[in-house]
């Protein structure tokens, strides 16, 4: 009869090794996916607010913090006129209007506004502002006409 | 036959090894700095909070103006972690000689005379706080006048104000808390009591800056450091200059004499700039006139 007495710690170290293998990158991932997200913008904002003649404007100031790359940049705007709710927007890089517009990053002490919103709001009306950096929420705002 | 029994575990573990080298880097390379910017972040938000107290501080005081201290503690370092204690810091300075010329001077003089320590400067004043080393982005902070700023590099913005024209109202309504106050109490067309109260800015002299990572404080003193009481027959001019022709002292001045002219026992001038007083030798009611500076000091 042949012996074959090497062949299971063979397939033992081989096995082992494809287990070691498959290991590797199922820890690797999973501790990589235990750190945090990427830090969220901290940017100060300062809203302003124009309306006159139906046309509705909104302007954020940037008071300090990151600067945030415009084609993050989106905004959205809600008005609560007496239960009636409007929801314009998300306004992009394209549609909004920065001041200065020339650099390719909001940053201190710049401001952006919307398109102009043509609308009738009464007294009292509530108009709601978000200021969206990628997918979160950096600004949210809120004013009483 | 060769024995290797060791070399599977011994590659597994070096795999191991590999990965947990592989999380420590990306700790030390990724995480660590993020809570650091995050620490930093803190830091900045509690000088910006320091920075609005020192603005209110400084109302107050003139508001009041009696002898009193304000001392507001300021967080020079920051960005320190658990994992990494290195802690970044800051520079404050207090700069009362931001302008060549001061924003406005009063002389005063009796009998013709300029009477030492009993004269009025009103500088420019900026407190600002410079981060040094810091872990997120060199943000400054700067009061100036009654306005707070913020600078990055080249970029300047108001903390609280939108546009210039709002910055500029605040502005006016700081700087007539450093005027001269002039009451009077009058009976029967008689000024019986009349208090002038001045205020002087001091420069900081050597306790102009100062650099920490660890507390650091603005104080706001003020201090009464002259008074005068004048006599009968006494003769007080009071000289102004301003800077500016709208800064608002001479028509404050101009405002104040109109309400002292044509009393019976004290003579109200106006020649220019130069706003004179005189208390006749006998006057038919004694005024009771003193006149008081109190000193200004912001420094570290």
């Amino acid at each position: 009869m042949e012996k074959d007495s090497g062949v299971s710690t063979v397939l033992s170290e081989v096995l082992m090794i494809a287990l070691v293998l498959f290991l590797v990158p199922v820890v690797t991932i999973s501790l990589i996916n235990q750190l945090p997200e990427d830090r969220v913008p901290t940017v100060n904002i300062k809203m302003d607010v124009n309306y006159s003649s139906d046309k509705l404007l909104v302007t954020l100031y940037h008071k300090g913090g990151d600067y945030i790359k415009k084609s993050d940049i989106s905004i959205i705007i809600r008005t609560n006129n007496n239960g009636i709710i409007h929801e314009y927007g998300p306004y992009h890089q394209d549609e909004l209007v920065f001041n200065p517009s020339g650099s390719q990053v909001f940053d201190l002490g710049d401001s952006v506004t919307n398109p102009v919103i043509n609308t009738h709001l009464d007294a009292g009306t509530k108009i709601d502002v978000s200021l969206i950096s990628k997918n979160s929420v950096i600004y949210p705002g809120v004013h009483f006409l | 036959m060769k024995k290797n029994d060791a070399v599977s575990p011994v590659v597994a573990f070096m795999l191991l090894l590999m990965i947990v080298v592989s999380f420590i880097s990306v700790l030390n390379a990724y995480y660590i700095p993020s809570l650091k910017q995050q620490s930093e972040i803190e830091h900045l938000h509690n000088v910006e909070q320091s920075f609005l107290k020192i603005s209110s501080d400084i109302l107050q005081v003139l508001t009041f103006r009696q002898n009193m201290t304000m001392n507001e503690p300021i967080q020079l370092g920051g960005g320190d972690v658990y994992f990494s204690p290195i802690k970044s810091s800051g520079y404050l300075d207090v700069n009362t000689t931001v302008l060549d010329q001061c924003l406005a001077n009063i002389t005063i003089k009796i009998n013709g005379t300029p009477i030492n320590d009993l004269y009025s400067t009103i500088n420019q004043t900026k407190i600002i706080f410079r981060p040094v080393g810091n872990f997120w982005i060199n943000q400054s902070y700067e009061w100036t006048d009654g306005i707070i700023s913020i600078r990055k590099g080249n970029k300047i913005t108001y903390l609280l104000h939108t546009n210039e024209k709002n910055a500029d109202k605040e502005r006016k309504l700081y700087y007539p808390m450093l005027f001269p106050r002039i009451h009077f109490e009058e009976y029967q067309n008689n000024i019986t009591s009349m208090e002038v109260n001045f205020v002087n800015i001091v420069n900081p002299g050597s306790n102009r800056s100062y650099s920490s990572n660890g507390a650091g404080r603005v104080v706001i003193d003020l201090i009464e450091s002259n008074k005068q009481s004048l006599n009968n027959g006494t003769h007080i001019t009071f000289e102004i200059f301003e800077n500016n022709e709208n800064f608002g002292i001479n028509s404050k001045f101009k405002e104040l004499f109109a309400k002292g002219d044509g009393k019976s026992n004290i003579e109200c001038t106006i020649n220019d700039k130069n706003y004179s007083l005189k208390i006749p030798d006998n006057p038919m009611v004694q005024p009771n006139v003193n006149i008081t500076r109190w000193n200004l000091s912001i420094h570290t």
